[in-house]
């Protein structure tokens, strides 16, 4: 959680860490430790096709408006943040709210400030979803809390997703947020890689 | 890196009726998550550039999140009116 971040951040800003142990190759290793059980869990993960079974293959739209959404919004709005490149932006943006991993890599690929940015950004998007799904759901339909809320409509904005926008569509929030998830880490790193 | 993604699906797929590998590989990942974001916080913390413009992070971090906020909220509207809003 967030916790672990501001501890760091509090020991590092406080204490005098000899730097080299954070640029190390260690991190790296870490991280592609990370990524491979990051993998297991997709792989292993049955209850998103099983969904896209019962229900319908339309179903799998939603993740999709998300993406493209986010990635046409994102894009745009980064014309206003001219210290980061477009295909930062959107590798940022495609965290889907999902700041623990697309922070911690995308600050791998391309150093602590963007990796900063971009916990800052997917976190604000997940407290965002959850002070807004009210608004979002009865202003610009039921999908709206889901679309925002991203990889986090899995899990944490779930409940409050769920209780303003229904029953019928609690399945449909948690099957989004499991494809974004999925595809997290994809697009961040083909967006930095290539 | 996609390599490491890659294989590991692979492996979780293979592996997926193991229950207890599963939970196992779960708990595990949920550690290594906190443990980089503590790294990434130490990190940031060293970093005197970053501190003190924590401001203009966020306002960066502001922007782009809004804009993926509108953007997604913006086609998923095409989607629910052309597919669920069929009253």
């Amino acid at each position: 959680m967030f916790s672990f971040f501001i501890s760091g951040l509090l020991i590092g800003f406080f204490s005098s860490f000899p730097r080299l142990m954070f640029k190390s190759e260690y991190t790296l290793y870490a991280l592609y430790l990370l990524l491979f059980l990051v993998g297991i869990g997709i792989g292993s993960n049955t209850k998103a096709w099983h969904v896209i079974k019962k229900v319908n293959v339309k179903i799998l739209l939603v993740p999709l408006s998300v993406i493209i959404g986010t990635l046409l919004g994102v894009g745009l709005f980064s014309i206003f943040v001219s210290e980061v490149t477009l295909k930062e932006s959107l590798a940022i943006g495609s965290g889907f709210g999902y700041y623990s991993l697309s922070s911690v890599l995308i600050a791998q690929i391309r150093g602590e400030t963007l990796g900063v940015i971009a916990l800052l950004s997917n976190i604000i998007r997940e407290i965002t979803t959850m002070l807004m799904t009210p608004v979002l759901a009865k202003y610009c339909g039921n999908l709206a809390p889901i679309a925002s809320g991203g990889a986090t409509s899995m899990d944490t904005t779930l409940p409050i997703i769920a209780r303003f926008t229904g029953k019928e569509y609690a399945m449909i929030s948690v099957f989004s947020g499991i494809v974004l998830t999925v595809m997290a880490p994809f697009l961040i790193i083909l967006l930095l890689r290539i | 890196m996609m390599l490491f993604l890659a294989f590991g699906i692979l492996m979780g797929f293979l592996l997926k009726k193991e229950d207890r590998f599963v939970l196992w590989t779960d708990r595990i990942t949920t550690v290594a998550i906190y443990l980089l974001l503590f790294l990434l916080g130490v990190s940031v913390g060293i970093d005197h550039e970053i501190m003190n413009n924590i401001f203009m992070y966020g306002y960066r971090s502001l922007v782009l999140c809004l804009g993926a906020i509108a953007g997604s909220v913006v086609c998923s509207y095409f989607v629910y009116a052309s597919l669920f809003n069929k009253t």
